[in-house]
């Protein structure tokens, strides 16, 4: 296994307001179209972590020269959960809707943190949410360690994971 | 207010959000919803029924949408004498201040920024209505 490479501190992206807001934008977005309440958890850095979600949605980061990707790891469990508390109505634990549910939420959660972060002259771009399975999430060897910003909704674990070049 | 057969339209390139849309609106007594994906596939729509009885008489769009935005279906509705007038809300997740300048420079009837509640839906279609229809304003 290859040494991580040192974060480089003046990256934007690793700048505290990101992760307070990215958090934010998942509790207002529970909160405003499900009721529900999302618990943070601390924050870590981990170099080679390894998503335990059934699907992913990555939206990517752009902010000057600086890139990267915010990906937010849901359980289908969980996404079932949220649909049905969004549109109060049932959904199958294989629906294709379950994938569509994890990319609008994604969307507002990363709409919201943008307006918030742009307001302080972070200057993220406009990007389309992109959801899929997490077994086909590709490998983008980025040199460094990731941050995790693990939070619970209905008690069940979900993880927003950044990824910097 | 709208009446409860005004036919509306609703871009959203992602369905659980027409689905929280629709749902809002047969909430509020709006039955007559059509849906499309993306700005194309609701130009198509709007050019479909303007001849019609039933033409498209409010438009709730997404901004950020492949194919075709919903800033670029407005400016496209715009341009249009037919459409010029068209009630168009756009319902976006993008709320800073220069792409609300950009918006209402556009010609937007008004702005919904996601995440959002059914209540503040249904107190920006009655901003809507008033602007749209001032002499009928209860």
């Amino acid at each position: 296994m290859s040494a991580a490479a040192k974060l480089p501190r003046e990256h934007p992206f690793l700048n505290a307001e990101v992760i307070t807001s990215f958090s934010s934008g998942v509790t207002d977005t529970l909160q405003i179209m499900a009721s529900v309440k999302g618990i943070f958890e601390k924050p870590y850095i981990e170099k080679d972590w390894k998503a335990k979600s059934d699907i992913c949605v990555c939206l990517d980061l752009e902010s000057g020269s600086y890139v990267g990707q915010i990906r937010f790891h849901f359980k289908k469990s969980v996404l079932i959960q949220l649909y049905e508390k969004m549109l109060n109505e049932k959904v199958g634990n294989d629906s294709p809707e379950l994938m569509d549910c994890a990319g609008e939420f994604s969307n507002m959660c990363y709409g919201n943190a943008k307006t918030k972060l742009n307001d302080k002259g972070f200057l993220l771009q406009l990007t389309l949410p992109s959801p899929g399975r997490t077994v086909d999430l590709a490998d983008w060897g980025s040199p460094y360690p990731q941050i995790i910003i693990p939070y619970k909704m209905f008690d069940e674990e979900c993880q927003i994971q950044i990824v910097i070049f | 207010m709208f009446k409860t057969n005004t036919r509306f339209l609703i871009v959203d390139d992602f369905s659980t959000m027409r689905k929280v849309i629709k749902k809002a609106l047969f909430d509020l007594g709006y039955e007559n919803v059509l849906e499309a994906s993306d700005g194309i596939k609701a130009y198509e729509l709007l050019e479909k029924y303007s001849s019609t009885a039933e033409p498209v008489e409010v438009v709730m769009s997404d901004w950020n949408m492949p194919n075709m935005m919903g800033i670029d279906l407005l400016k496209k509705c715009r341009i249009d004498s037919r459409y010029k007038t068209l009630p168009f809300v756009l319902i976006t997740a993008e709320s800073e201040q220069s792409q609300i300048i950009e918006a209402v420079r556009a010609g937007v009837s008004d702005y919904v920024i996601k995440p959002f509640s059914p209540s503040t839906l249904k107190g920006k279609l009655e901003v809507v209505y008033k602007k749209s229809f001032p002499g009928n304003a209860a």
